[in-house]
């Protein structure tokens, strides 16, 4: 039987205990069609992956999926993939000391009657290397690959599967602008070749860039769905958030004061290149009120910038830090929680939540001398600045008591920030502060960042979101080769300028 | 779904959210199939007993909880153990006091926690191997202190340590453990150190970067588990007026079961003494109550597995509907 | 602080160290060479150092280091090397009972150039592979506890007149008493005890067929486990009035039940082996009797024997180093027979 549609959802309602997930979703998706599906964090989206992934079985949900023209069991992962749907998660899941090779084809290794046959393995994997645009030898081990390589290297595996349908959740997120170019050519090749995709995404641009059609979703159901020849951003924005926001990046310019924070000299190593300095010897101070914006390409150290004045790199680091003209010596994260930073790592998963602890707790443990004195529990205490943080950010949960696990990428973000608001930092370090996480909540962190300088808390903020960069920064570094490449000021700090300081050497 | 299910699954829900209820479901049942068998079963005297045998696994499981909530491990508890009635016994032969009997025993304890403090958080040694190496280095040691031979025959009255009844009724090693388990509970859920220790197990970058003192905390931990080990020693030589050495072999799994039974997880993160105290209550119970129920010995080890593995699959089933998949 | 610990710790290691090494050279240097032994280890292909060459080695096995009961067997073993002029080695596994490591040891003093063994043999079928090898380099062999076609004899406490005096112990000490007895082991599944506890069923049913066996117990070598259980059974079984034990800790676990219940005068127990708290327990009426294996003989006779074998002479196939049941006035008499040390 032909169909126009390679893929439809008809009705798909999925429910949890308390909690509807996907209510009545019907999709359809034809050949070669690309369709981008948006919508804030919680809005069903890992939902519906899953049900096409096959995790959820056919027999936990209610709704029909047609494949083809024809109604499909999807009782397995196994029925998934004979129907040609191939996943591309946002988490990276490559075998580290294993060959890129056997990465790509791992389980479905070429064989000459019982053995591995080498030769046609290595050949193969250079074809498919060659088409995401990764320059580099088969044999090599996946160790070494920054975080852009393995998300390419995790497509290519995809691509090794001949797939007729392939499900992208952020796939750019952890991508240089040049590697997702490289993905958007490859997304085109194939398109043309009749493979589908669906593409999970926050980033609008990209969506314009290639999307043919758009499908916002809200609270587990379809709002919006168009060609997205005929839509605007307005217009998609208004979508997901359920609301119209006049202006992305409210920045507030707050009263910008005295220098509060220098930094001389700083040298870091690089993390995984041994021998060699990821940054050397800059120098750059903050002023009170201010936003320092820190900008460059993935790998260019940023991010070790800011955890070698937060003292949480130390081995190998050189640096002077003066505090208000003092010089002071920060050996360790409590040493600079004592002068007063805080720090929100990029990774919140690894170094920003406890992830079995409630919001309650995640919240409260920078600041764990307002609520242990003398070392026992003042419960009230506790409570009382919990609450009162969990109506501030309006976290999105049950109760304060809720475990992080259960929360949205966007609720996560928000606890990690109320953890460093509670502990009254004079200087906070941000690092990519909305990444991966929706508009409404974006919108919502941004207003934070605005509160806290005009209450005279200084802020340096690494971002890849050039937007994000431009607009929220009263001030811009860029790093690019180890060094500081430029210091933009005012209507200065553009999207062009920036980019010519990361590429410059 | 229906409205009168609502409020019989609030109260299921409620049950769910107890980190305690893979130890409590199966010992309810054990204890509802035992009356019905043999009710001597509830005799003060063999409540008293199994509470009694309970104990001497309980004190060491304490610490233990703080450990394993930390991501800790320890597989030298029992050589510890061992370590602190050897230890004890050998000073009390050589006419040491006996309060300072024990508290070299407790040292000795400590000098163990230590190492597996330097092995695993300085050195960064895998705690699984290292703590195994340390099991078999203080069992070496034990051998060669003692010849293997066990140390009895006490001038004194170092066997009321553990043999003394309360009341006439309640062995003095319940006291102990009660009033250590009722320390241990409050240091765990109300102490900032108890929060520490959780954090670290929850996720011990993020507690790093939010100041918390990591190394020295999971050093206190090590340390702490090594001491209430050689406590148990201690007690265990007193209450048989003789120091074994092999008192404490092939206890350390076994302690370590009733700890994660009773709730505490094994990925650190979450800990529970009251139900460290409930694991141990079960382990105690199971083979009590098989001899009371006349089941022969042999089919012990085969009930006691598959009680373990009931326990641990009700922890997972919990966690599974707690966490909403 | 934490500096001054890891010195203490440091100290304490090299202490340990230095008490080992101490111990090693006391028992390996004494062999004194008067030329006594016959020198026909011409078949020994593994001769490394030139001075074994005419020294006889011998090696000998144990479940563990020390103890009460293997102490002993070292201390006869060593006594009747020196004798001889042997070069005696007693080798046991880093963890007690550890069998596969006893295997193991087995072939070490194979490969270490051994002109005497006397193997532990705790499975015929693991063991088969290294026995022919011992047989093929021309070892000699004496089992010690069981015997094995590998080797001409063999010396032990025979397991069926182990039980049946641990039996007649039993019937002594319960006079015209009721007897209703459990019986604790160290595992149910160590062959060599359940054929002593069946011969002690076998033997206790003939003197007295009015006894009841309550229950087959085992106690893993843990006397807490075993009080646990004594404990248990008499709640389950109020009739229970005697325990008799095959494994010394379930002794010492018995013995510490009948204190604290106080049933000195209508509980008893019959104890095993020979070790000081055992003794103790009998001296303190907590324990009535206990059944001594002759460990030290056990370890002395074998290397006689051994040496028999090497001079040619017919040796039995199984030589009975004896049971002797040791009731409260035997105690003191026995203790310093033995050298053991009861005082305080």
């Amino acid at each position: 039987m032909n169909s126009e549609y390679i893929l439809q959802m008809k009705n798909v309602t999925k429910r949890f205990p308390g909690v509807v997930a996907l209510r009545d979703v019907s999709i359809s998706l034809k050949r070669g069609e690309v369709m981008a599906i948006c919508g804030e964090n919680g809005a069903g989206k890992s939902t519906l992956m899953k049900i096409l992934s096959g995790s959820y079985t056919s027999k936990e949900y209610e709704g029909e999926i047609w494949i083809d023209g024809k109604v499909t069991d999807f009782s397995s992962v196994q029925v998934a993939e004979a129907c040609g749907i191939e996943m591309v998660y946002q988490e990276l899941n490559v075998m580290l000391d294993a060959s890129l090779a056997e990465n790509i084809y791992v389980g479905n290794l070429p064989m000459k009657g019982i053995v591995v046959d080498y030769k046609k393995l290595y050949s193969d994997t250079a074809v498919m290397l060659k088409r995401v645009g990764l320059e580099l030898d088969p044999k090599q081990r996946v160790r070494g690959l920054n975080s852009g390589q393995m998300q390419m290297l995790s497509i290519a595996r995809t691509l090794s599967k001949s797939p007729r349908i392939i499900v992208l959740d952020e796939p750019t997120s952890a991508l240089t602008d040049k590697e997702t170019d490289i993905l958007m050519n490859t997304i085109d090749d194939l398109r043309r070749e009749g493979v589908s995709f669906l593409f999970i995404s926050h980033k609008l641009d990209e969506v314009f860039r290639i999307a043919d059609k758009v499908v916002v979703m809200r609270d587990g159901a379809v709002v919006y769905e168009n060609d997205v020849k005929s839509v605007t951003e307005d217009k998609l924005v208004e979508a997901m958030i359920g609301r119209t926001i006049d202006n992305m990046y409210p920045k507030q310019p707050a009263q910008i004061g005295e220098e509060v924070l220098r930094v001389e000299h700083l040298t870091v190593p690089h993390p995984s290149n041994k021998g060699q300095n990821i940054v050397e010897d800059i120098s750059f101070s903050l002023r009170k009120g201010e936003i320092l914006g820190i900008g460059g390409l993935v790998g260019a150290g940023r991010s070790e910038v800011l955890s070698a004045i937060f003292g949480y790199i130390t081995r190998g680091v050189t640096k002077d830090l003066y505090l208000n003209g003092q010089k002071v010596n920060i050996r360790s994260p409590l040493d600079a929680i004592k002068h007063g930073m805080g720090y929100v790592t990029e990774e919140r998963k690894q170094t920003g939540y406890i992830w079995v602890h409630s919001i309650r707790e995640n919240l409260t443990l920078a600041c764990l001398d307002k609520i242990f004195p003398r070392g026992i529990v003042d419960k009230n205490t506790e409570k009382e600045l919990a609450d009162q943080m969990f109506e501030r950010l309006d976290i999105k949960a049950p109760s304060v008591e809720t475990m992080l696990v259960n929360l949205s990428g966007g609720n996560q973000q928000k606890v990690v920030v109320g953890k460093w608001l509670l502990s009254q930092p004079t200087i906070l370090l941000i690092d990519e502060p909305t990444k991966g996480i929706d508009v409404g909540t974006k919108a919502e962190i941004y207003k934070i960042m605005n509160e806290l300088t005009h209450s005279g808390v200084s802020i340096i903020m690494v971002s890849s979101d050039m937007p994000e960069l431009v607009s929220m920064s009263d001030r811009c570094l860029v790093l690019s080769n180890k060094h500081i490449t430029g210091e933009l000021t005012g209507s200065d700090i553009t999207q062009e300028n920036v980019m010519k300081a990361a590429i410059a050497s | 779904m229906n409205k009168e299910n609502s409020k019989g699954k609030a109260v299921f829900k409620a049950l769910l959210s107890k980190n305690e209820l893979g130890a409590v479901l199966p010992l309810a049942l054990l204890l509802i199939v035992v009356a019905f068998v043999n009710p001597n079963f509830f005799s003060t005297g063999n409540i008293f007993d199994i509470l009694r045998t309970a104990s001497f696994t309980f004190i060491v499981a304490i610490p233990l909880t703080f450990l394993l909530s930390s991501q800790g491990m320890d597989l030298s508890v029992g050589a510890a153990t061992s370590l602190g009635g050897v230890i004890c016994g050998m000073t009390l032969k050589a006419g040491v006091p006996l309060p300072l009997a024990i508290v070299l025993a407790l040292i000795a304890g400590a000098a163990v926690g230590t190492l597996n403090g330097i092995l695993i958080i300085k050195s960064n040694l895998p705690a699984f191997i290292a703590t195994l190496g340390t099991q078999y280095l203080v069992n070496g040691i034990i051998a060669i202190i003692t010849n293997n031979l066990a140390i009895s025959n006490f001038e004194g009255n170092f066997k009321q340590l553990s043999q003394y009844k309360l009341f006439d009724q309640i062995p003095m090693p319940i006291i102990y453990a009660i009033v250590l388990g009722i320390i241990g509970q409050f240091l765990l859920t109300k102490t900032r150190f108890g929060r520490e220790v959780l954090a670290i197990g929850g996720n011990k970058e993020t507690a790093y970067l939010a100041g918390i003192k990591v190394n020295s905390r999971r050093m206190v931990t090590f340390i702490g588990t090594s001491v209430f080990a050689s406590l148990a020693g201690v007690l265990i030589a007193s209450r048989f007026a003789s120091a074994q050495p092999a008192a404490g072999t092939g206890t350390e799994l076994s302690i370590m079961a009733g700890v994660i039974i009773g709730g505490t997880s094994m990925f650190g993160g979450q800990g529970t003494v009251i139900g460290s105290a409930l694991g141990a209550i079960l382990l105690a119970t199971i083979t009590n109550a098989l001899i009371l129920m006349n089941v022969s010995t042999l089919w012990q080890n085969a009930i006691y597995g598959l009680i373990l593995i009931v326990a641990l699959y009700v922890d997972k089933y919990r966690r599974k509907a707690l966490s909403g998949e | 602080m934490k500096k001054v610990l890891a010195i203490i710790l440091a100290l304490i290691l090299c202490f340990s160290l230095a008490a080992c090494s101490s111990g090693d050279s006391g028992d390996t240097d004494t062999p004194d060479n008067t030329g006594d032994n016959t020198p026909d280890s011409t078949n020994e292909p593994s001769d490394e150092g030139g001075d074994s060459d005419d020294t006889v080695v011998c090696y000998s096995f144990g479940p563990m280091t020390g103890g009460a009961a293997w102490g002993q067997f070292e201390r006869g073993f060593m006594t009747a090397c020196e004798e001889l002029g042997w070069e005696g080695h007693y080798l046991a596994p880093t963890a007690d009972n550890n069998m596969s490591q006893l295997f193991n040891l087995h072939e070490t003093a194979i490969t270490n150039g051994a002109d005497v063994m006397i193997p532990l043999v705790t499975d015929t079928d693991a063991m088969s592979d290294i026995l022919d090898t011992a047989v093929e380099k021309g070892i000699t062999m004496v089992g010690c506890c069981m015997g094995d076609p590998h080797f001409p004899g063999y010396i032990g406490t025979d397991p069926t007149n182990l039980g049946y005096t641990v039996a007649e112990a039993l019937v002594q000490c319960m006079g015209d008493q009721e007897i209703h007895v459990v019986t604790m082991q160290t595992l149910l599944s160590t062959q060599s005890q359940v054929d002593q506890v069946d011969a002690f069923e076998e033997k206790l049913m003939e003197l007295r067929p009015d006894a009841t066996i309550v229950r087959r117990e085992e106690c893993n070598s843990s006397a807490q486990t075993a009080q646990d259980k004594l404990s248990a059974v008499c709640i389950a079984n109020p009739e229970t009035n005697a325990l008799v034990s095959f494994d010394s800790y379930a002794g010492l676990g018995a013995a510490t039940y009948v204190e604290a219940e106080g049933r000195q005068d209508d509980f008893c127990v019959i104890g095993i082996d020979d070790a000081a708290e055992i003794l103790l327990a009998i001296k303190a009426g907590n324990m009535d009797a206990t059944v001594a294996q002759m460990w030290y003989k056990m370890g002395y006779e074998s290397v006689y024997l051994a040496n028999d074998v090497r001079e040619g002479k017919e040796i039995p196939e199984y030589t009975d180093s004896g049971t002797s049941i040791i009731m409260p006035e035997d105690v003191d008499a026995w203790a310093e027979e033995m050298g053991t040390d009861l005082s305080a």
